[in-house]
């Protein structure tokens, strides 16, 4: 029994309940929450029962890296959740790039082409293309192939266009062969990406597809 | 004070005999239940906002726990689905150029789908001799919603409009499909706007909440 009120004697020294709005403070006189501790609390899990009002004017979101509630930064280096990258590539010849090692890790990022663009090495986007790269009027034109791919652990890009030489338009003689592109990047960090997919082939029976449907991968 | 110390004194019950102590609430959920704000102003919420460092998680707030709203870690490694999600698809023996409404099976109401990175081959996509000066096609990819069965899909097209291919030859399209959840996204739908003829112009209806 006199062991029981040391211990209660021990919690009182820094408990604090304010009978008038049944605000309980730890080692805080002023509690200016329902509970209010002014110290180290462990738990092992946590609800919010109402986490409350939306945040309207951004706030952060909460990530944990320890064991504690930390603010999730995406300035400090290799954090950000969605990291938005202009990649320039100059001295491409006519025949475009059929592999370039961005050097962004495979295992920690996804790597998505947004949007790109051909130039000539003067910024100029006047950029012909020349089908089967023999000179002639072929009456055809190649697909744009421009995608990012993943090798030996980084993500690689190609950007040419489907059997096509790049030409300037002014002077489409095929003699110029300094060109630039533009590939404008998302990389998403893999805390918020699935990429073990299973690629998907299917066949449309000489059909433009408009009565069929892909297989969904499994979980969606 | 004889009212504080009678709630010291239930206080005092509660710490010791019951497991659970419940703060302006008669029934506790757990060990502590506070029914209102709690303030946590070092460690575990730090006032002094520590940043993550290193590997970390983001947080969630569960809606299928009881009571709802436990906290816990976003770990894709223990989710079929991510807030990101890429795949890639292969469609072969394409009708010439054209995908025309392909459904993804992916619904409207639950993600919010890209192409990236498609690429035509196996055919060559060909000039437009249906106009008076023969044209060729314009490299054209898009998702457009779908309906069947009551439910709204995206769907997949793929085209080098209008244009064909050498030979009527069947082709194939290889792209990569980005699917995000739709709780991260907010998806504005389409604005539009009109040039007039000109070269540049200003848009006059973009939604309040991107400007």
């Amino acid at each position: 029994m006199n062991r029981k009120i040391n211990t209660l004697i021990i919690i009182f020294i820094g408990l604090f309940i304010n009978a008038q709005n049944t605000k309980v403070g730890i080692k805080t006189a002023n509690p200016t929450e329902t509970l209010d501790v002014n110290g180290s609390s462990y738990t092992n899990s946590l609800y919010l029962r109402n986490p409350g009002e939306p945040d309207k004017t951004g706030g952060h979101f909460l990530a944990t890296s320890k064991n504690t509630l930390d603010l999730y930064d995406p300035t400090l280096e290799s954090s950000g959740l969605f990291n938005y990258i202009k990649l320039t590539i100059s001295g491409v010849p006519a025949t475009g790039i059929t592999d370039y090692d961005t050097k962004i890790d495979a295992t920690k990022f996804l790597v998505v082409v947004h949007n790109y663009s051909f130039q000539l090495n003067n910024g100029s986007t006047k950029v012909a293309l020349d089908y089967g790269s023999n000179g002639v009027n072929d009456n055809k034109q190649g697909s744009p192939n421009v995608n990012t791919f993943k090798s030996n652990g980084t993500w690689h890009i190609r950007a040419n266009f489907i059997n096509s030489k790049l030409m300037d338009y002014i002077n489409p003689d095929g003699t110029y062969n300094n060109f630039k592109v533009n590939l404008y990047l998302m990389a998403y960090k893999y805390l918020i990406t699935k990429q073990n997919i299973n690629d998907d082939t299917k066949d449309l029976g000489g059909t433009n597809g408009s009565t069929q449907a892909l297989s969904k991968p499994s979980g969606f | 004070m004889k009212k504080i110390t009678t709630i010291l004194l239930v206080a005092c019950t509660s710490l010791n005999i019951s497991a659970q102590v419940g703060i302006n609430t008669k029934t506790p959920q757990g060990t502590l239940d506070v029914s209102g704000g709690t303030l946590i102003e070092s460690y575990v919420i730090d006032t002094v906002n520590s940043h993550t460092s290193g590997n970390y998680y983001l947080l969630t707030r569960s809606k299928d726990t009881t009571p709802i709203g436990k906290v816990k870690l976003l770990d894709i490694a223990l989710r079929n689905v991510a807030p990101v999600n890429t795949y890639n698809i292969t469609l072969k023996n394409v009708s010439q150029d054209d995908v025309v409404s392909l459904n993804t099976g992916l619904e409207t109401s639950k993600y919010v789908v890209a192409i990236t990175g498609a690429v035509f081959t196996d055919a060559t996509p060909g000039v437009n001799t249906t106009t008076s000066i023969k044209s060729f096609g314009a490299y054209s990819t898009e998702i457009t919603p779908v309906t069947t069965g009551g439910k709204t899909y995206n769907a997949v097209n793929l085209s080098f409009q209008g244009a064909g291919t050498t030979s009527a030859q069947n082709g194939t399209w290889s792209l990569t499909l980005c699917v995000y959840e739709k709780a991260l996204v907010k998806d504005w739908g389409t604005y539009t706007g009109d040039i007039n003829s000109s070269f540049t112009g200003i848009s006059t209806n973009t939604p309040i909440g991107l400007q």
